[in-house]
């Protein structure tokens, strides 16, 4: 197993929007996905996901509401906005220069 | 912009929704729990397992909830109001601590708002009703002494203003002034003091009537200018604000002048100075010669000279320099004509109330004394929330278990010393208002509660909110929860802060203690200052008047001040009464002058260098009337007092020392009126020497007395003479000699009335106002300051009382834990004493250089505040030392 490491800072709202741009998810949902989609990488706490998603949806990017869940339970699914996705794209973009960026510089050196 | 937009949405809807929010975040985490327990068994962990893995993980659900509300928008909003709601709570739970902090701070507060509204008022405030102050300037002719490095304004002519205004372009306008007392009838006679100002004046001050209208400048030609505009004082206090008043012809100094404006409320010109209310009366200058009599400042000065002042509005970007240049042409031209050696220069400085130097030491002193109460207050206040700090170690530790971090807790109880701070300042400011208005009433001078003191007491508030809060706020907070329950806790302090509170109720004690031992001790000095030799001052009434004004001849002067003598003398009561210049006796810190000094050879002097003694005219009893002693020779006989020319001369003391052979009695020496040669000079013989009167004065230390000659005849036609009476009652016959004059010439206004005793206190108003401020201050501190030890015996013996509560279980008496208690405070109060008590010399002194009181540090004014402060610390040990005696162990140990 590889050993777990915190989510690199301001990356945690961008990879949410990722998520939950593919389907509404809850906040437990949302955390298994991400462990999944990184192998279980990134390690996040609730104490780092529920604010994250409070973020989110205070900026407009993630709408809330309830429902009812795949064990017939009630949970807040977040879903992603319009406004969600044009964020989700900009800061993509963003992540791709970067990485391509450093990349150069660690194969260059 | 749209993020921002939706925020402010997520704000409204989150007050919208109020509660709602944090039920829905509850939920949230709650299903997330369930989820995560579910997920848990489902991979086949047992429940139980699966449960306390899942609250592993999340860390606490209150705490993930706290991390929520802090990303929340408006979040320090939102812990602000809780801080405040939960804050207010606790206070009103506990009120006679909230008290305690809020009386403390409230007095603190109050004492600097007084200070600030004082300084305010003295040095910030505008002139009332003038515009764009910034905008004037004061231009002085100067004459520097090259033996000394003095400089002092000299006298200038009517023609220097007109050369001012010629060359002086750096000027909009320039207007001059000359202040004078005149007899005013409306129609009673009253004195008034009167100012003439050239037609521009009120013009160039940016002032406007409040009623009516100014000078006009056609007004500026002696046959045009019999009008007069008056001050709103005067119109309220003699024309009860009759608006009709314009047109009234009223009659000034002898002269018709008909009102044509009333000044704004509050406007002085720039003359508005601590202690003077300001002229009643603004006259055109083409009057001066007749109105004015001798307001010269200078031995000898040729016609035409007078003090005037010049004040001048800069024009749009010219500079002082500039205009201290142009003028610096006139100052010239006036070098030239005197011949004078001295160098004579312009000086230009912006218009203020008081100059800065002068008025430095005196606001040092004021701020100095609040602030040490301030201070005071703010320990006081700071002992008082360490004392509930530790009382609240419990809730304290319970909110750090629950997820309150330690920045919070600070945080909370730094509200809760804000809101304390907020309320004294609520309370502070009608308190300093309330003295605020004592002070200005005493010292006529406005002293609002304007914006810039308000504001001043925010900040203050603010200030002494994290003074006396930062500081136990932090001690009090655990850096962990364990340390709270820890069983040292129970013990209080640690050494280090025993001694360090310790320490600071020393120096409390010390401050108030000396604070109050320099006020007692101003206020003996100043009675000290009354009690000269002689008749005591509140039996002494003088009276003064100035028949030249009211342009009486000669023959009549002298016939008014016999009918006077003579009537006064028979009135009931009347002990002695007698004649002298105007101030010529004592001169009030005015110095000398042409009318109360004379030139005097003495038989070994030469035609050149005469001496000038205080005197000249004395008729009637005056020394039976001052009480001074004939300590060689004789008073005057009947004889001698009803010759033309004076023959004989009393000396006192001080001018007898100055006869070189030392044989004062029976020299004879040549006396002259001021500004006469020795040719015209009478021979006198000296036949007593009589005890000097001394001047109270804090301008010089100790009190002085200058040499002094009197004459039994006058040497020029005496017009301006003070009555000095000595009486049973003064208060009784003051209204007897008012009527006496009424009787005798009805115009003749008395220019003063009052006892010696009201004349000194008048005098030293400014130093009385500030030795009464210094005495109050000092007592609140002293209060304070019993208040402060008060709070923390009671603190220590309520952390102790674990300790006390067992040894009293285990068999110590309750009279050996009394006598613990009680001895450790007061080894503290003795400390305090004593440190109290060199602080106590040292502010004395201090104060006493401030303001040149005489004489040394007086014990008594130590001792009775250390009497008093020692009585009142011993009761303040007694009564929490007393409770520890009767602690209960069952009930302490349940407390704890």
């Amino acid at each position: 197993m590889n050993a777990r490491k915190d989510v690199p800072q301001g990356t945690l709202d961008l990879l949410i929007l990722r998520i939950i741009a593919r389907e509404p998810l809850h906040g437990w949902g949302i955390m298994q996905r991400l462990r999944q989609l990184t192998d279980e990488v990134f390690q996040v706490t609730p104490g780092a996901l529920f604010p994250a998603l409070q973020r989110l949806e205070e900026s407009g990017w993630a709408a809330g509401s309830w429902d009812t869940s795949e064990n017939n339970r009630r949970a807040k699914y977040y879903a992603i906005t319009k406004a969600g996705r044009g964020q989700l794209a900009k800061e993509k973009q963003h992540w791709n220069a970067i990485t391509v960026a450093v990349a150069r510089v660690l194969e260059g050196a | 912009v749209s993020a921002w937009w939706s925020r402010l949405k997520a704000l409204t809807r989150r007050f919208a929704a109020g509660e709602k929010a944090e039920r829905t975040l509850d939920e949230e985490i709650q299903a997330y729990v369930r989820e995560d327990i579910a997920a848990r068994i489902r991979s086949g962990d047992s429940p139980e397992e699966a449960r306390r893995a899942t609250l592993a993980e999340l860390g606490g659900v209150e705490q993930v909830k706290e991390q929520v509300r802090d990303v929340r928008t408006g979040a320090a909003l939102d812990a602000l109001l809780q801080d405040v709601r939960y804050g207010l709570r606790t206070l009103v739970k506990t009120p006679d601590y909230s008290l305690s902090v809020v009386g403390s701070l409230s007095l603190g507060i109050a004492s600097v708002i007084a200070a600030v509204a004082f300084a305010n008022g003295i040095t910030l405030r505008p002139f009332p009703g003038v515009r764009n102050q910034h905008e004037l300037v004061d231009i002085r002719i100067e004459a520097c002494f090259r033996s000394h490095s003095g400089c002092v304004s000299i006298d200038t002519r009517h023609d220097d203003y007109l050369a001012l205004r010629e060359t002086a372009t750096g000027l909009q306008g320039i207007a001059a002034s000359t202040a004078t007392p005149v007899a005013a009838a409306l129609p009673d006679a009253q004195p008034l003091s009167a100012s003439l100002v050239t037609a521009n004046y009120f013009d160039v001050l940016g002032t406007t009537a409040a009623v009516g209208r100014t000078f006009a400048a056609e007004e500026a030609s002696l046959d045009r200018a019999g009008f007069a505009v008056i001050a709103h004082r005067l119109w309220i206090r003699e024309f009860k604000a009759d608006p009709a008043v314009l047109g009234r012809v009223i009659r000034v100094a002898d002269q018709d002048v008909v009102i044509i404006g009333v000044a704004p409320e509050g406007f002085a010109g720039v003359d508005l100075r601590v202690g003077r209310s300001g002229p009643d009366v603004w006259l055109p200058m083409p009057l001066v010669d007749r109105v004015a009599n001798a307001t010269s400042t200078s031995d000898d000065p040729p016609s035409g000279d007078r003090y005037f002042r010049y004040i001048g509005r800069l024009t749009q970007g010219s500079s002082l320099e500039q205009v201290r240049v142009q003028a610096d042409a006139v100052a010239q031209l006036i070098a030239a004509r005197s011949g004078s050696r001295q160098r004579v220069t312009a000086v230009v400085s912006p218009v203020r109330m008081h100059p800065p130097f002068k008025i430095a030491p005196v606001v040092a002193l004021v701020f100095t004394v609040s602030g040490i109460v301030l201070f005071i207050a703010c320990v006081n206040a700071a002992n008082l929330l360490l004392a509930r700090g530790s009382a609240r170690q419990h809730e304290i530790a319970i909110r750090v278990a629950i997820g309150a971090n330690r920045g919070r807790i600070v945080r909370q109880l730094l509200t809760e010393s804000l809101l304390l701070a907020m309320a004294a300042a609520v309370i502070a400011t009608p308190l300093a208002w309330w003295a605020v208005r004592i002070a200005s009433a005493y010292l006529a001078m406005p002293m609002p509660l304007d914006l810039t003191v308000l504001a001043v007491t925010v900040i203050v508030a603010g200030a002494s909110a994290l003074a006396s809060g930062l500081s136990p706020a932090f001690r009090v907070t655990p850096h962990a929860p364990a340390t709270t329950f820890s069983p040292t806790q129970a013990t209080g302090a640690t050494r280090a802060q025993t001694r360090g509170r310790r320490a600071i109720l020393v120096i409390q004690v010390a401050l108030s203690l000396g604070l109050l031992a320099g006020g007692v001790q101003l206020v003996t000095a100043l009675e000290g200052l009354d009690r000269s030799s002689g008749t005591p001052p509140d039996k002494l009434l003088i009276a003064s008047f100035d028949l030249k004004q009211l342009n009486f001849r000669e023959a009549d002067a002298e016939a008014f001040y016999a009918e006077l003598l003579a009537r006064v003398s028979r009135l009931p009561g009347v002990q002695a009464a007698g004649l002298a210049p105007t101030r010529a006796v004592w001169t009030f810190d005015r110095g000398k002058g042409r009318d109360n000094s004379v030139v005097v050879w003495r038989p070994a002097d030469t035609p050149r260098e005469g001496i000038v003694p205080l005197g000249g005219y004395a008729a009637g009893h005056l020394v039976e009337a001052l009480g001074l002693q004939v300590l060689e020779g004789r008073s005057f006989t009947d004889d001698e007092r009803r010759a033309r020319r004076p023959q004989v001369a009393v000396v006192n003391r001080p001018f007898a020392d100055r006869i070189r052979e030392g044989q004062a009695l029976g020299a004879t020496l040549r006396v002259a009126a001021r500004g006469q040669r020795y040719a015209a000079a009478t021979e006198v013989r000296i036949v007593g020497v009589i005890e000097a009167a001394e001047e109270p004065s804090y301008v010089r230390n100790p009190p002085y007395a200058v040499p002094t000659i009197y004459l039994p005849a006058p040497l020029e036609p005496a017009y301006a003479l003070a009555l000095y009476v000595r009486a049973h009652e003064s208060g009784a016959v003051a209204p007897l000699i008012r009527e006496v004059v009424r009787q005798i010439d009805s115009r003749v206004p008395l220019l003063q009335l009052e006892s010696l005793a009201q004349a000194n206190e008048r005098l030293l108003l400014a130093e009385n106002t500030l030795a009464r401020a210094t005495t109050v201050l000092g007592l609140i501190a002293l209060l304070l300051a019993t208040w402060g030890l008060y709070g923390v015996v009671s603190y220590v013996v309520a952390l102790r009382s674990r300790e006390i509560a067992v040894r009293l279980a285990l068999g110590a008496r309750p009279k050996t834990m009394l006598r613990m208690v009680l001895s450790e405070a007061m080894t503290t109060a003795a400390l305090g004493a004593t440190v109290g008590g060199a602080a106590a010399i040292a502010i004395g002194r201090f104060i006493q250089a401030e303001v040149h009181a005489p004489g040394g540090v007086s014990t008594a004014a130590i001792a009775w505040p250390a009497a008093v402060l020692i009585v009142v610390m011993l009761a303040a040990s007694a009564i929490p030392a007393a409770r520890a005696g009767r602690v209960n162990l069952l009930q302490v140990l349940k407390e704890n």
